[in-house]
């Protein structure tokens, strides 16, 4: 029998009704054995560990604590537990006492887990109950969808390849063969519901609906698709597993929902730009608009298919992505000091969801900058001239310029002592913290200070103090550029929900070795002595010093990032579409990805413009003229990216979810206000363009 | 389904003009050049022309593929563009422009979905057809992996899964195999028995006399000839009797009574049998022999739901074919139950004695057969298209 008629055959066979209640037992009964074997290991495990608890801190622990140190065995309520009598005597002292009674529990009982259960499982029992709920629905899926064939398959497949790297000693390896015919299995699972969703005999849902054949079943898409289901089990390969765990998680993080986003985006560009310029290119169209279907519905269902799988790629690679930090979460162990504290620091820094908020930065009257423009040309020799006479207009923009950027920098800088321009300190004022106060979360203040020379290497002091008495402070060293936190006690807010916290200007000082921050400190006195090194004024930028503190878990933060990514592929995908409508395929293709680049690096773009000013004397001679042109031009060009795809790049929720930053309602509005607005005006440009385009061309001879 | 009632206007154009501009909008090309047209509701009506003579870019417009640059063009009442009227349209263009990744059934699935069809019938239907087209067997194989011919046949049956009221068949019969031209014929036959409109563009002139009601011939963008085909091929100056095999000294007989009036026979001859029934025989007893294919089978009947139901059909096309006005036919064909010659002379008494040409009783499916000794007068076409008579044609037309 050739293998394609054994496959038909049993294609057949589980399209059958009573197969699919067959097997559907079956998977119920796995799941509830395995789980429930689980759970059933760590209840016993707490059972025994109380009674033994009990037995070697109670009463009669001396007696239990001889027997077990002399004949390795006791017997409690009818239960034998046994160790060997030379590992006991290690642990307990000659009169049956023992300073670790938890060891001795471990030792007792660590023969009762089977070798096949999973530690990292047994250590969350409600994550075992959540995994069998999933298992079972996900594998009533792929039964009920006709995917049980392809499925056991490709996990066979992955069985034998993960057998083989095992035969061989394939370490890390041995794991990759499966994950990866997993996750190809979860993608088939996920467009076969979709596809089911998209069964309906609309004209758009039919459209979307071959769209997702037409992505599973042509290499250009497929090869994304297959890259990225490839790569996501190996990139665990690629950690440096000896560093902090906190940084091991964020790292990862940050390359998985990377690469997802990356290859999803090219995906989809790719995809939406084929799908249409190929149906125009290869006369679909034709079909197409000869039938029923209206040239928006076409469109919007080309559209719709292409975000849809998107949403399909990321939700696979996201899923695999939060199972992973989940792993690494519950299977961390922390052996020493440093790894507790990096346990600690993944837990309450990254694996959280903290809202943020930021100090109360002023802005200045009409009439503050106008007197203090006065000022300016008063003091200024350059402007004496205008004393007596009015500003043109452009040097009056030139000052007024000067005026809120000095006023802007002025709240997010302290002086150094020498300087004369105030106190070598500084009040943030922050709001709306009644939450924190009332539920008594604790906070940390972020920040990232420059100054000097902005050097990494260098280690210098901070004061902080909350309130207006700096007699309480705090101090803690610094390192220019880097980020740094302190933990601030929710009692420091005031009942209306503000809180001051002043920053102190300690640079003259070396701070003392280690990390931790000290106190309480007498803040004001050290601001106002000579230390043993040159200060310098200190800043921040304006988004780079906030307070924060928890205000949901990873697990609803992660999926609302996923979320703000998907609605920004779905601007991608309707400008893929859009621009398809007008342009070849090599064409469109340059364009779409042209307009991704800028869009990602406009951010970047934007600073580079602020940081660098326009710059340079007015041209005299003709070679100056050409290159006042040239940069004139470059700037217009980069200042329309910047103006049009700022918020794109902007909108970055990878970073959000590293920093264990809350995916604010703010966040997912701007992603909904960029997908329905841009991408939805992608799409009504790409519709006009499809009405006005003559679809056919001319056939015959000129 | 809203079926077009017979004679009504389907399409209407009027001073229907279509100019191709270049980048600079100078004209490169008049596809079309103020046509008028009627097409009515139940008549299977023929484009015909050669290549380049503005068939398809008529068709074009009527799908709202292209605008006209001058003129006006309405289909069943409303602006082509008018996405409404799609919902009646079947379209089989040129060469089937169908998605390679896709088979048969979930192309079927898919176009039926644009018309809107549910689940259950798109199925059925879509089953219906690909039998119909032969093509069941290979119902789960990749477009892409068609040959020329087959996809032909899918483009077919997708052009017939809303059960269209007004058919638009671009070449249909190009790519095909004999059987799939007689395939495609009967069905057009059904479709109008079933009071179908059918648009037939075609180069191929046996096709179009075969099956069409009206025709226009196209060149040059412009209509050259047009009216039913009994008008353009009449032909007046001789007659044809066909009757079983004669012996020569019958021949003799019947040439001395033509003689007495006047007349001579120009030419006795033999029929061969034609290709078409030769080829049919060798497909038929190899199916009866289960020789396996692997591309398309023969094919089945039309497809259940596109079929008259089968009290009326034939009725339909009886009172069809009586219901038909105008010239007829000049030929005098003989049927099978006019008593056969016995040399006794009463035949060709009868005959001298009905000296007026004999209408066709009605039109049967059989007098669509083509013959192998084809009898088809292309002088028309050949004048427009440059070939002098029994000559070649003339290239630099």
């Amino acid at each position: 029998m050739k293998l394609s008629e054994l496959r038909s055959r049993l294609d057949t066979l589980q399209r059958q009704r009573w197969c699919r209640i067959v097997a559907t037992v079956l998977l119920l009964a796995l799941a509830g054995g395995f789980f429930g074997r689980i759970v059933s290991i760590r209840v016993n495990w707490d059972t025994d560990s109380a009674v033994l608890a009990t037995a070697l801190t109670g009463d009669e622990a001396t007696t239990y604590g001889i027997l077990l140190r002399n004949e390795g065995r006791i017997v409690i309520d009818g239960e034998v537990f046994e160790a060997p009598t030379d590992v006991m005597q290690t642990y307990l002292e000659e009169d049956g006492t023992t300073g670790e009674p938890q060891r001795v529990i471990f030792i007792l009982l660590q023969d009762s887990i089977p070798d096949w259960a999973p530690k990292w499982l047994l250590l969350d029992t409600s994550l075992s109950w959540k995994l069998m709920v999933i298992t079972s629905v996900i594998g009533i899926a792929i039964i009920w969808t006709g995917l049980l064939v392809s499925v056991v398959t490709l996990i066979f497949l992955g069985a034998v390849f993960s057998g083989i790297f095992a035969l061989f000693d394939g370490g890390q390896w041995i794991g990759v063969p499966v994950a990866i015919c997993t996750l190809l299995s979860a993608y088939l699972l996920a467009v076969r519901i979709l596809q089911l969703l998209l069964s309906g005999s609309m004209g758009w849902s039919a459209v979307a609906h071959t769209l997702l054949w037409e992505a599973s079943r042509t290499r250009l898409s497929l090869a994304f698709v297959v890259t990225l289901l490839i790569t996501m089990p190996l990139l665990p390969l690629t950690l440096t597993l000896d560093a902090p765990i906190d940084q091991v998680v964020q790292a990862y993080i940050a390359r998985s929902l990377g690469l997802a986003f990356l290859l999803s985006a090219f995906m989809m560009l790719m995809l939406g730009c084929s799908s249409v310029c190929f149906d125009i290119r290869d006369r679909h169209i034709w079909h197409l608009v000869s039938k029923p279907l209206g040239r928006f519905n076409y469109l919007f269902g080309k559209w719709l298919g292409v975000i849809l799988l998107g949403g399909v790629m990321l939700a696979v690679a996201g899923s695999w992505s939060f199972g992973y930090v989940q792993y690494l979460r519950v299977s961390y162990l922390p052996r020493t000091t440093a790894e507790y504290l990096a346990q600690q620091d993944l837990l309450e820094d990254v694996l959280v969801a903290r809202t943020s908020k930021r100090p109360i930065y002023l802005d200045m009257s009409g009439k503050e900058v106008r007197a203090r423009i006065d000022e300016l040309v008063l003091e200024d020799p350059a402007y004496q001239e205008y004393v007596d006479n009015d500003l043109p207009l452009a040097t009056f923009r030139v000052l007024r310029k000067r005026v809120f950027d000095d006023f802007d920098i002025d709240q997010r800088r302290i002086d150094t002592l020498f300087d004369q321009t105030g106190k070598p300190w500084k009040k943030l004022h922050f709001e709306g913290l009644q939450e924190a106060r009332e539920l008594g979360l604790p906070m940390r203040l972020s920040f990232k200070i420059y100054g000097g020379s902005s050097d990494e290497h260098d280690r210098r002091l901070i004061g902080i103090a909350t309130g207006e008495d700096l007699g309480e402070g705090v101090l803690g060293p610094f390192i220019p550029t880097m980020p740094q936190h302190v933990d601030i006690a929710p009692s420091a807010i005031a009942e209306d929900g503000t809180l001051d916290v002043t920053l102190v200007n300690l640079t003259q000082h070396t701070p003392p070795a280690g990390n931790d921050w000290r106190g309480p400190a007498e803040l004001e006195p050290l601001a106002m002595t000579m230390g043993d090194r040159a200060p310098f004024a200190i800043f921040w930028l304006a988004d780079e010093l906030e307070l924060g503190y928890p205000q949901g878990t990873f697990g609803s933060n992660f999926f609302w990032g996923l979320v703000v990514l998907w609605l920004k592929l779905a601007v991608l995908a309707a400008f893929a579409c859009a621009v398809a409508t007008t342009l070849s395929f090599p064409v469109a293709c340059l364009v779409v990805f042209a307009a991704y680049a800028a869009a990602s690096i406009a951010p970047w773009i934007g600073m580079s413009l602020m940081l660098y000013g326009s710059g340079g004397p007015s041209p005299e001679s003709a070679g100056e003229y050409i290159q006042w042109f040239l940069q004139a031009t470059v700037r217009t060009v980069a200042s329309s990216v910047v103006y049009l795809l700022r918020g794109f790049g902007e909108l970055q929720p990878i970073g959000q979810l590293i920093e264990g930053k809350l995916i604010t309602w703010a966040w997912i509005r701007e992603g909904l206000f960029m997908a329905v607005v841009w991408g939805g005006g992608a799409i009504l440009f790409g519709w006009f363009v499809l009405l006005r385009r003559q679809l056919a061309i001319y056939s015959g001879e000129e | 389904m809203v079926m077009s009632e017979r004679g009504a206007p389907i399409v209407e154009a009027r001073g229907l003009s279509r100019a191709f501009r270049d980048f600079w909008m100078r004209t490169r090309a008049l596809a079309v050049d103020k046509i008028d047209l009627d097409i009515r509701g139940g008549e299977v009506f023929g484009l015909l022309g050669p290549n380049g003579s503005g068939k398809s870019t008529t068709i074009k417009m009527i799908l709202g593929l292209l605008k006209p640059t001058a003129g006006r063009l309405s289909v069943l009442g409303r602006p082509p563009s008018d996405v409404a009227v799609k919902r009646h349209i079947g379209f089989l263009p040129e060469e089937s422009y169908l998605y390679r990744y896709l088979t048969p059934i979930e192309t079927l699935d898919y176009y039926g979905r644009l018309f809107g069809i549910g689940r259950a019938i798109r199925r059925r239907r879509s089953e219906q057809l690909l039998e119909m087209v032969g093509l069941a067997g290979v119902a789960h194989r990749p477009v892409g992996e068609f040959s020329k011919g087959m996809m032909r046949r899918i483009g077919l049956a997708q052009a017939l899964v809303n059960d269209p009221d007004f058919l638009i068949l671009d070449e249909p019969t190009s790519g095909l195999d004999p059987i799939g031209t007689r395939q495609v014929k009967d069905l057009i036959v059904d479709l109008r028995a079933r009071g179908k409109t059918i648009l037939l563009s075609s180069h191929l002139l046996g096709d179009v006399q075969d099956v069409c009601d009206r025709m226009v011939m196209l060149y040059g963008g412009r209509i050259r000839a047009s009216g039913t085909v009994d008008e353009l091929l009449q032909d007046t100056e001789s007659t044809i009797i066909r009757t079983g095999r004669i012996d020569q000294g019958t021949i003799q007989r019947i040439e001395e009574v033509l003689r007495s009036s006047g007349q001579i026979i120009e030419q006795v001859d033999s029929p061969r049998q034609p290709l078409e029934g030769l080829f049919m025989d060798i497909v038929e007893k190899a199916r009866l022999e289960r020789v396996q294919t692997s591309g398309a089978t023969t094919g089945g009947e039309t497809a259940e739901f596109l079929q008259a139901e089968p009290a009326q059909g034939a009725d339909l096309v009886e009172q069809l074919a009586a219901a038909e006005d105008g010239p007829q036919a000049a030929k005098v064909v003989m049927q099978d139950d006019v008593p056969k010659d016995d040399g006794s002379g009463t035949v060709l008494e009868s005959l001298m004695k009905d000296s007026v040409p004999t209408p066709i009783p009605a039109r049967k499916r059989e007098a669509i057969k083509p013959t192998a000794d084809s009898d088809v007068d292309d002088s028309v076409i050949d004048k427009l298209m440059g070939k002098k008579p029994g000559g070649e044609s003339d290239d630099s037309a």
